[in-house]
């Protein structure tokens, strides 16, 4: 019996350094997307931490090999559906007070880590950027996010969103349209209008 | 080559010519569609072809082409990112420790 006792416990301890590996490793892409699917710090960090606690509990479920940062990213908008979602704004409705608060409390949040301090100066001046990807329908938002500044691939993302590859697919596109229209200007204003970009 | 020479007679012979030109739409629209994905690289082999295909007759989407590139540049240079407050770095290292 306490042989047993003790193989468990060597097993939690693999379990732990696993998870810690894996999983911590992408706390910081975790919490910007909570981030920007709570638009408040405190709600996000919750979410992240729920979300920590979930997917420890779970981690002999998480198939070996695949991507961990896709595996938790769906426990995190999941959570974030059960938990925030019902009293959301309409996808669709864009509260330009609400983003313009959003941005700034960010923007404290990020002068209070080691980020160095002129790349913190850098991002606040294309605010313009922020705003435009905010101001889209949330399904498009989403999808923009989780490929362009996560990295997924689209049928993660499909995963993700519970919808077929095809409309990840055609909501990128229609999400790009929108916004390449909303960034024309400030494209030529950042020389992005020329072949090799900036 | 029923392409090239559709996009020739594009201009040349608007307003003359609609189901060509019917034709021609078909073609820039989906190829548009086309270029969403092949920046992400997610394309079939047969789509990039075609998309290939396409570009190479036809500079107004080349243009947008390239437009779309830049915007996903942009959004990847140019997105606040933020580190996560170290006491949850620590909060959660600690959790998975003490709940085992």
């Amino acid at each position: 019996m306490k042989e047993k006792k003790k193989s468990l416990s060597a097993q939690e301890e693999l379990k732990q350094k696993e998870f810690q590996k894996e999983a911590v490793a992408h706390i910081n892409a975790l919490y910007n997307y909570a981030l920007h699917l709570t638009m408040n710090p405190d709600d996000a960090e919750d979410l992240v931490q729920e979300t920590y606690l979930k997917a420890y509990k779970f981690f002999d479920s998480f198939e070996r090999g695949t991507n961990c940062k896709a595996w938790l990213f769906k426990i995190l908008k999941n959570n974030y559906i059960n938990k925030f979602r019902k009293n959301a704004r309409e996808p669709g409705k864009v509260d330009y007070d609400l983003i313009k608060d959003f941005y700034h409390t960010i923007k404290d949040v990020q002068s209070d880590t080691t980020e160095a301090e002129s790349d913190f100066f850098h991002s606040l001046l294309h605010e313009e950027v922020y705003q435009a990807l905010q101001s889209l329908p949330e399904e498009f938002r989403e999808v923009i996010q989780l490929c362009d500044m996560e990295g997924f691939t689209y049928e993660e993302i499909a995963n993700m969103v519970e919808s077929p590859i095809g409309t990840v697919r055609s909501r990128l596109y229609r999400g790009r349209k929108l916004l390449r229209a909303q960034l024309e200007d400030y494209a030529k204003k950042h020389g992005y209008n020329t072949e090799n970009g900036e | 080559m029923q392409k090239s020479m559709g996009i020739t007679l594009r201009t040349a012979n608007r307003g003359r010519h609609n189901r060509t030109n019917q034709f021609i739409i078909m073609i820039c629209n989906k190829a548009k569609v086309l270029m969403s994905a092949a920046i992400d690289g997610e394309l079939t082999a047969k789509e990039e072809e075609e998309l290939s295909d396409h570009l190479a007759t036809c500079a107004q989407c080349r243009d947008e082409f390239q437009e779309a590139k830049n915007t996903k540049i942009i959004i990847q240079e140019r997105m606040v990112r933020v580190k996560a407050p170290k006491n949850l770095i620590e909060s959660i290292v600690r959790m998975t420790t003490v709940i085992s």
